[in-house]
């Protein structure tokens, strides 16, 4: 399958570790739940998430960009993936009156030019 | 769920998150449709993907990528459902192949039994060089060389004789059962119960009766 849509990931496209159509889903869905943390460590936590899960860097490299003990990265890393796949989770167990033309939507994700 | 999972559902009420999040799933569903064919299994896997996330989260401390791990859970969902329904439909074929089996099996049962009762009954009436043709080679299936051999006839004209005995069994069912046996003896159940044949709306009555 190729991109022929912009997407919130920067990873490889030749990894296939992730169906692409799937990756474009589930980024475009983290970056909206991301987006939604509200704790006073929120904009780091953020910007944690979106250096590892969605531009595709080590944890150790994020760490490194942002001034942090890898250990704390890594618990900061757990803390919010859980919170984002609960969130994630939580959207789509809603039954949906959305249709499926409004995938066109997920192009608005803005995580990877920010 | 933790207080903290609790804190984060709440603020799904967002509006934003809300429409992001409708339009993940219509999204999400769309590709399971076109893995699966149908909205309905499509909806059964969703759930059961967001049932599995929930309650393996804490994996995800250990994982490498996220996405990956939302991809494998996935994967598991997808072919559990795929399993599922294989082993749904193999049964439903081997039932069908059961069932068909045994519906063979009743009709050649029921066919046999309908013919042999008639012609058992009108053998013996024939001649009985006809009779013991009939016995030995139809019913008994006996080699004809041999039965030849027995009745020191060659074998021309004991196909001959053979083929004599069976008219005259076939004029015998006839004249027993009525020309709705003219087609073929395999609905000829009379006596007792007596048939009625679709083209001729003739029956077969039982021979009391009709006294």
């Amino acid at each position: 399958m190729t991109h022929s849509k912009p997407t919130c990931s920067v990873y490889d496209p030749a990894d296939t570790q992730v169906d692409p159509e799937l990756r474009d889903i589930l980024n475009a869905m983290f970056c909206s739940c991301v987006d939604e943390l509200r704790t006073d460590e929120a904009p780091l936590r953020r910007e944690l998430f979106r250096l590892t899960e969605i531009k595709g860097q080590s944890l150790a490299t994020a760490a490194r960009v942002l001034g942090m003990d890898i250990h704390d990265a890594e618990q900061m890393l757990a803390k919010t993936r859980r919170e984002v796949a609960v969130l994630m989770v939580l959207g789509l167990c809603k039954p949906s009156g959305a249709g499926l033309a409004s995938e066109a939507a997920l192009d608005d994700c803005y995580c990877a030019s920010n | 769920m933790t207080s903290n999972d609790t804190n984060t559902a709440s603020q799904t009420n967002d509006s934003g998150l809300d429409r992001a999040l409708l339009v993940g799933r219509s999204a999400f569903l769309g590709f399971l449709v076109k893995r699966l064919g149908n909205r309905a299994d499509a909806e059964d896997v969703l759930q059961e993907f967001c049932i599995r996330v929930l309650a393996r989260k804490d994996q995800l401390r250990d994982t490498a990528r996220m996405d990956a791990w939302l991809y494998s859970v996935l994967r598991s969902a997808l072919n559990d459902h795929y399993r599922k329904t294989g082993r749904r439909k193999r049964l439903g074929d081997a039932f069908a192949i059961e069932m068909q089996s045994a519906e063979d099996t009743t009709d050649a049962e029921e066919t046999m039994a309908q013919m042999c009762r008639c012609v058992k009954g009108l053998v013996p009436e024939l001649r009985p060089a006809d009779s013991e043709l009939i016995r030995r080679i139809d019913i008994d299936e006996e080699d004809r060389a041999s039965v030849a051999a027995d009745l020191g006839l060659k074998p021309g004209t004991l196909a001959v004789r053979l083929h004599r005995a069976r008219a005259a069994l076939g004029d015998a069912l006839l004249g027993h059962c009525g020309p709705c046996c003219k087609h073929g003896f395999e609905d000829c159940s009379c006596p007792p119960a007596g048939c009625e044949h679709p083209d001729d709306a003739i029956h077969c009555v039982d021979e009391n009766d009709s006294a």
